[in-house]
């Protein structure tokens, strides 16, 4: 809440001094866009990631993966297929007229 | 107590929010990772059941196979160490769920069936037919083994779904039956009580024996491909 007062109180003033960027609107705008409360930023997260994640397995997920990334593929395909199934199924119970009589 | 038989099997949310993702992520915080030369005990033991895991899977495969070094451990791992907590009580277990096993055996085998078919179009293409087959049963076991080619992915999933739900069901209910017995009739209680220990040591060499399963059949549909 303090973060989106800054940012308020900082579009406020930028909205009235036309032409200038505050230093209160940058400083809020950092403040939403880059810092949370916990001090663990999500710019140092990323860097993280990437540090530790992504630069010692992209061989991996590049070169010798590829062929399960085609699987991945295939995997995403069916479900779209099952999901678009279902509703099209949903959708003709929907259309059909409710019976008017009961099971016997 | 539980609502109904199948209340352990329901998807967890959180707030309306699914938990599986964190219950997921869960068992690879479990295992700490080696940061020093010479490390702790635990982080030691650890690392001697790696080598030993990789050493059982990857020794009959060449350099191609042994590439999927780590795909092969983590997945080992992941499985293993996922049945294991699922069997405290009152947990949800992840492989019991057979989209997540679907999600696992389908990628991992179109992945060895396309290495098979990019590099060992020949290799791949005649293990579609036995050796010494008579010549007029041919077709008719190419469209056979093509047919347990396209099964193999969902024997995969299925095979470890129904062992882990199948287990867990039978805990269930022998479970309930300890609980009633002790209320109806005392003296069978403790048959039942035994019978459910018994069967919880069974369920624990399951988990790892099925973990160890779906990771072997993985391996050799690559070693076939490869």
């Amino acid at each position: 809440m303090l973060y989106i007062n800054i940012w308020r109180k900082g579009f406020a003033k930028v909205m009235s001094d036309k032409g200038l960027l505050s230093k209160i609107y940058k400083e809020s705008l950092a403040a939403v866009l880059w810092y949370s409360p916990s001090g663990w930023s999500c710019s140092e997260m990323l860097q993280s990631i990437i540090k530790n994640v992504w630069i010692p397995m992209k061989p991996y997920y590049i070169q010798v993966y590829w062929e399960i990334w085609v699987g991945i593929r295939l995997m995403g395909f069916i479900i779209c297929k099952i999901r678009s199934a279902d509703k099209k199924n949903k959708a003709l119970k929907g259309l059909s007229p409710a019976p008017a009589h009961g099971h016997h | 107590m539980n609502e109904n038989l199948f209340h352990s099997f329901t998807t967890p949310t959180l707030m309306g929010l699914p938990a599986v993702a964190l219950i997921i992520l869960l068992p690879s915080m479990m295992y700490p990772s080696p940061s020093r030369l010479i490390n702790n005990r635990l982080t030691s033991l650890q690392a001697w059941l790696v080598q030993l895991i990789l050493k059982q899977l990857m020794m009959a495969h060449n350099t191609k196979g042994q590439s999927w070094s780590l795909m092969l451990t983590s997945l080992i791992l992941f499985i293993g160490s996922t049945n294991l907590l699922g069997l405290l009580p009152h947990s949800f277990t992840p492989t019991s769920q057979l989209s997540l096993n679907l999600g696992m055996a389908i990628p991992l085998w179109a992945g060895t069936v396309v290495l098979g078919l990019r590099n060992k179009m020949k290799k791949f293409l005649a293990h579609l037919l036995p050796q010494g087959t008579p010549t007029p049963l041919i077709p008719m076991l190419v469209i056979i083994e093509t047919i347990s080619l396209f099964i193999q992915p969902l024997a995969l999933a299925v095979r470890l779904t129904a062992n882990i739900t199948a287990g867990h069901l039978l805990m269930h209910l022998i479970g309930n039956a300890t609980s009633m017995f002790i209320t109806l009739s005392l003296p069978a209680a403790p048959t039942t009580f035994i019978l459910l220990v018994l069967l919880t040591m069974l369920e624990f060499t399951v988990a790892l024996i099925q973990a160890y399963v779906f990771t072997l059949l993985v391996s050799l549909y690559l070693h076939d491909n490869t």
